[in-house]
């Protein structure tokens, strides 16, 4: 299976140059309008399917990027670095005890120092585990580099074609993976090397601690902890992580082509009724030259020769037209809103019922509780008081029934949205853009 | 040449303050009413947005991420990537606009795909961090972590009250008629109108930030650049367009009041961003 | 009596011209003159970049553009200046046409301002066009194949800064700066994921909801709208946009609040009269 897809990027896809580069690019053009023009002659009745088939199909790719744990080989060190993770928190707990002076205090420290041996056991396995790892990955890496090397050799391919890099090793998304993996693993050793001797100090130290000293212990057991989790998160990736890359890759590329679509959209609509004279035409034609100057400049800035008059005056006009024209106008419409929310609330926000008068409230704390005004009203408060301040009145709303309130929502959307992706996935969806007549 | 290099570079800061306040100006001429100058400086942002959105998307992202991987490197496949990108715009043609919802369909895929460890990563922390501890183990008004004092205990309590009841406010499976889930249900209703206090105050936090922004550049860097004749012109020139609309004979008063309907007061859901007002 | 009546039905533009006038007085006088308050929120993110491990990057990803500069601009600014003063390079990650150019130009004058060069200390990955969740999920395996270059369209492994950067393990803290529902994104992909910090800029608006992150540490930093980038500002010491305006914030909410309870006065004079009559 692994090797499988690793060497899928394989079959026949050679990179080329010179004329060869161009009669290949334009074949792949040829056979993509080919192929779009086929789909506009598949039958009305498979188009849905083809479209549901396709989605769900893409939606595979994520969710089994998450469901599938990571590599087969590292699983048993992730086992356990789990376990020891999981003792730690028991150390954890019976420190915190102690420290909120449980009675029990030596019984307390001794499950402590037991567990810590028992995940230090655990690390020490990992480690050995991850030791023994390191050596087979290394080769499979040297052998994959020589695989790299006489595949450029066998198509000629120069080192930018094979994308050798600055260490003259070939870097390709199976090298990059191997290697990726060779410092993961020489990352979660060193981690797991750095819980060891936090523990190994924190068992020495344990024994005879005095009760000022467990805060500091447990400290101590928080980072081994955080160690830990990230040893394993070092070594979490699974075969198709890699492949996170280039989808993200040709989605940007996709997606950037749709800039094209605004710009026909509102091309045609102004260049219509410039054309038709309609009422307010100057503004389109104003539409026009804005958008002409703007490019125009952007790509001489950016593409004539440095130095040049051109280039300068480029920059200047770009300068010109993006602050004092683009950033100016977006931030004064998004600023017109302040003049409308101020006669909102004076002419909108009545207090009718109880309901009102809370948000009222709330509402009073927190626009005078976060600004300086508020602050310096109640700054004499002092000593048992100073919870009364209206900064810290405001920081207690939204800390404790805002965030409650809030999370109650968010909840709600969470779920929904889960259900809505389920539906998005299995195409179940409804509504005027997934019903329309295809 | 030379004169219009020395004078645009020369001139640049304040040939961008005035452009600014220019357009600034337009745009707050919204505020009195719809006028001609307002409608053009809209069309000249979106012709601006545009040019700068053709601009960025080839320089950062289609010549670094396409055209030179497919040229300089030798990798014509990504010739393809025309073909999806040419696929949205099916959307123009009748026929066959189906073909842009197939590459659609494969975004909205993937993106189904990740909302599962979306979920896992996003809310399961959040359920968890739900379970705050009540009771408060040591017993002092303030204590730190690990311990639980009695105030952190007290602000736990009312987090999950609030929590609790606002959840069943949201709860629509069964039907809100029984006595318990009514009482908890309206009380969910009742915090979350400090939720919706906090996010008004909030709103209006951003809002009046973004208008300072705004008044501080006229005032703090177009306002001392300016001439004082050109305050006088100004000055006469406002007299003037409130002189006229002073003058003119204003429409009989009954279709003044079906144009500008008297304020309604309303409660507090009301208060939204109205373009009306 | 018809004096209080009348109170809830005052000329929108008037209130348009009390605005301007509250704003005006802060920012030309020094009215109230004391610093804003740091709080939990601002304190832990500026506590999360003192601590950031040596040889790691920042990144400060830019999701606002112009409309919401006065507030998102000024963070962007806080915690740059901080990064350059800890010398933590960093790289900026914008997502908006407008935020791009913005976000560049704001580093390059504070770099400038404190000798600190591009590549070295920090650099712009150019614009993005969308898919954030799919650029954050492919970033976090490989930092360099997914950007490619810088925005000069220099290779990253050719970089200084980033040439030893390879994958998440080698990111130290993320800043968002965003007026949308973007943090999600971050939070789902990375943080949580990948244990990497994230600390959050939002507009105010989006202040309420940010809580719910903090209270759960899937952030660990907030800078609460300006008010935030104004308190980051008295961390550093250092007197920008952010402190020079909080005065005039004051005033602005001291208006509206005045504004709603003088509208409540008239509303409810308006009903003891109905009630009488």
């Amino acid at each position: 299976m692994f090797g499988f897809v690793y060497n899928l990027s394989f079959i026949a896809i050679v990179p080329k140059q010179g004329t060869s580069l161009w009669i290949f690019i334009i074949g792949s053009l040829i056979i993509g309008v080919l192929f779009l023009f086929l789909l506009t002659r598949v039958p009305n009745r498979y188009r849905k399917t083809l479209i549901i088939g396709v989605t769900f199909l893409a939606g595979w790719f994520y969710f089994l990027e998450f469901m599938i744990p990571g590599n087969r080989e590292a699983a048993p060190i992730r086992t356990q670095l789990k376990a020891a993770e999981q003792d730690l928190r028991k150390v954890d707990q019976d420190l915190s005890a102690v420290i909120i002076g449980a009675n029990n205090r030596s019984v307390r420290i001794t499950a402590a120092q037991r567990h810590i041996d028992f995940a230090l056991e655990d690390l020490r396995k990992a480690q050995s585990l991850i030791e023994s790892l390191k050596k087979p990955t290394e080769e499979r890496y040297q052998a994959e580099l020589k695989k790299s090397d006489s595949f450029a050799e066998k198509h000629k391919l120069d080192d930018k074609l094979s994308g050798r890099g600055e260490d003259g090793k070939i870097q390709n998304l199976q090298t990059k993976t191997l290697a990726k993996t060779i410092d993961g693993l020489s990352s979660a050793a060193g981690r797991t090397d750095n819980a060891i001797r936090l523990l190994q100090d924190v068992r020495a130290n344990i024994a005879g601690a005095s009760d000022k000293q467990i805060p500091e212990l447990r400290g101590a057991v928080l980072s081994a902890i955080t160690q830990t989790s990230f040893a394993q998160i070092e070594i979490s990736d699974n075969f198709l992580t890699p492949y996170k890359v280039p989808i993200s890759d040709i989605l940007q590329v996709i997606g950037a082509f749709t800039v094209g679509i605004g710009l026909y959209s509102l091309g045609s609509i102004h260049g219509k009724s410039i054309a038709k004279r309609r009422p307010g035409w100057y503004n389109s034609f104003a539409f026009f030259a804005a958008l002409v100057l703007m490019t125009l400049f952007a790509f001489f800035k950016e593409y004539l020769p440095a130095n040049t008059d051109g280039r300068i005056i480029s920059e200047s006009i770009y300068k010109i037209l993006f602050s004092g024209g683009l950033a100016a106008l977006q931030a004064t419409m998004f600023s017109l809103v302040a003049f409308y929310i101020v006669s909102a609330a004076y002419r909108a926000f009545r207090i009718k019922s109880s309901e009102a008068a809370l948000m009222m409230m709330a509402a009073f704390f927190v626009m005078i509780g976060v600004v300086t005004f508020g602050m310096w009203l109640t700054n004499g408060l002092s000593g048992s008081l100073t919870s009364l301040r209206l900064e810290n009145i405001q920081s207690w709303i939204m800390e404790v029934p805002n965030t409650a309130a809030q999370r109650g929502m968010m909840f709600g959307i969470g779920v929904g949205g889960l259900a809505m992706a389920l539906r998005l996935w299995l195409s179940l969806e409804r509504g005027s853009f997934f019903d329309k007549q295809l | 040449m030379d004169w219009i290099v020395e004078l645009i570079t020369n001139h640049e800061t304040a040939l961008t303050l005035w452009l600014g306040a220019l357009c600034t100006l337009g745009i707050f001429s919204l505020l009195y009413k719809e006028n001609p100058y307002y409608r053009l400086c809209e069309h000249v942002f979106i012709g601006l947005s545009m040019g700068q959105g053709v601009f960025l998307t080839w320089d950062n992202v289609l010549y670094p991420k396409w055209w030179l991987p497919m040229v300089e490197k030798g990798q014509w496949w990504w010739a393809f990537g025309v073909i999806g990108g040419l696929m949205f715009y099916f959307i123009f043609s009748k026929k066959n606009v189906w073909i842009q919802r197939l590459i659609f369909g494969m975004i909205l895929g993937l993106g189904a795909g990740a909302a599962f460890l979306a979920f896992a990563n996003m809310y399961f922390p959040m359920i968890e961090g739900s379970f705050k501890p009540i009771i408060p183990n040591v017993w002092s008004l303030r204590a730190a972590d690990p311990g639980v004092g009695i105030s952190t205990a007290i602000n736990n309590f009312i987090f999950i009250t609030v929590l609790i009841t606002v959840m069943s406010y949201f709860f629509f499976s069964i039907d809100h008629k029984a006595k318990s889930i009514k009482v908890s249900a309206g009380l969910g209703r009742w915090f979350l109108m400090f939720a919706f206090g906090a996010m008004f105050g909030s709103t209006v936090m951003a809002r009046m930030a973004l208008f300072i922004g705004r008044f501080d550049f006229m005032y703090s860097d177009w306002a001392p650049i300016v001439p004082l004749w050109f305050w006088i012109v100004l000055a006469l020139v406002l007299a003037g367009i409130v002189i006229y609309f002073w003058m003119k004979p204003k429409p009989p008063k009954k279709l003044q009041e079906a144009v500008e309907p008297a304020p309604e007061p309303v409660g507090p859901e009301a208060v939204t961003e109205s373009t009306e007002i | 009596m018809r004096f209080l009546m009348n109170l809830q039905s005052i000329d929108r533009r008037i209130v348009y011209i009390l605005l301007v006038i509250a704003v005006w007085i802060p920012l030309r006088w020094n009215v109230i003159g004391i610093d804003p308050k740091v709080s939990k929120e601002v304190k832990s993110a500026y506590d999360t970049i003192e601590n950031v491990e040596d040889g790691k990057i920042a990144i400060i990803s830019v999701l606002w553009g112009a409309g919401t500069l006065a507030e998102n601009r000024p963070q962007t600014e806080a915690i740059a200046r901080h990064l350059f003063q800890k010398g933590v390079p960093f790289a900026i990650l914008p997502w908006d046409l407008q935020g791009t150019t913005l976000a560049e130009q704001a580093v390059e004058r504070i770099a400038e301002e404190m000798g600190k060069k591009e590549g070295v200390d920090w650099i712009s990955l150019g614009y993005r066009p969308a898919y954030i969740d799919q650029i954050i999920m492919s970033m976090a395996v490989d930092f360099q194949g997914t950007f490619s270059t810088d925005r000069n369209g220099i290779p990253l492994s050719k970089i200084p800064m980033t040439k030893n950067i390879k994958s998440v393990k080698d990111i130290g803290v993320v800043m968002e700066t965003t007026p949308s529902n973007t943090i999600p994104a971050w939070i789902q992909f990375l943080g949580q994921k990948y244990d990497v910090p994230i600390l959050y800029g939002p507009t105010a608006v989006m202040v309420p909801e940010g809580y719910n992150y903090l209270d759960t540490g899937q952030i660990k930093g907030m800078l609460p709208g300006m008010m935030g980038a104004a308190q980051y500002e008295v961390l550093l010491e250092h007197r920008g946009f952010g402190r020079r305006a909080a005065d005039a914030l004051s005033a602005a909410h001291l208006l509206i609040i005045l504004l709603i309870i003088v509208g409540n006065i008239g509303f409810f004079m308006a009903r003891t009269r109905r009630a009488d009559m």
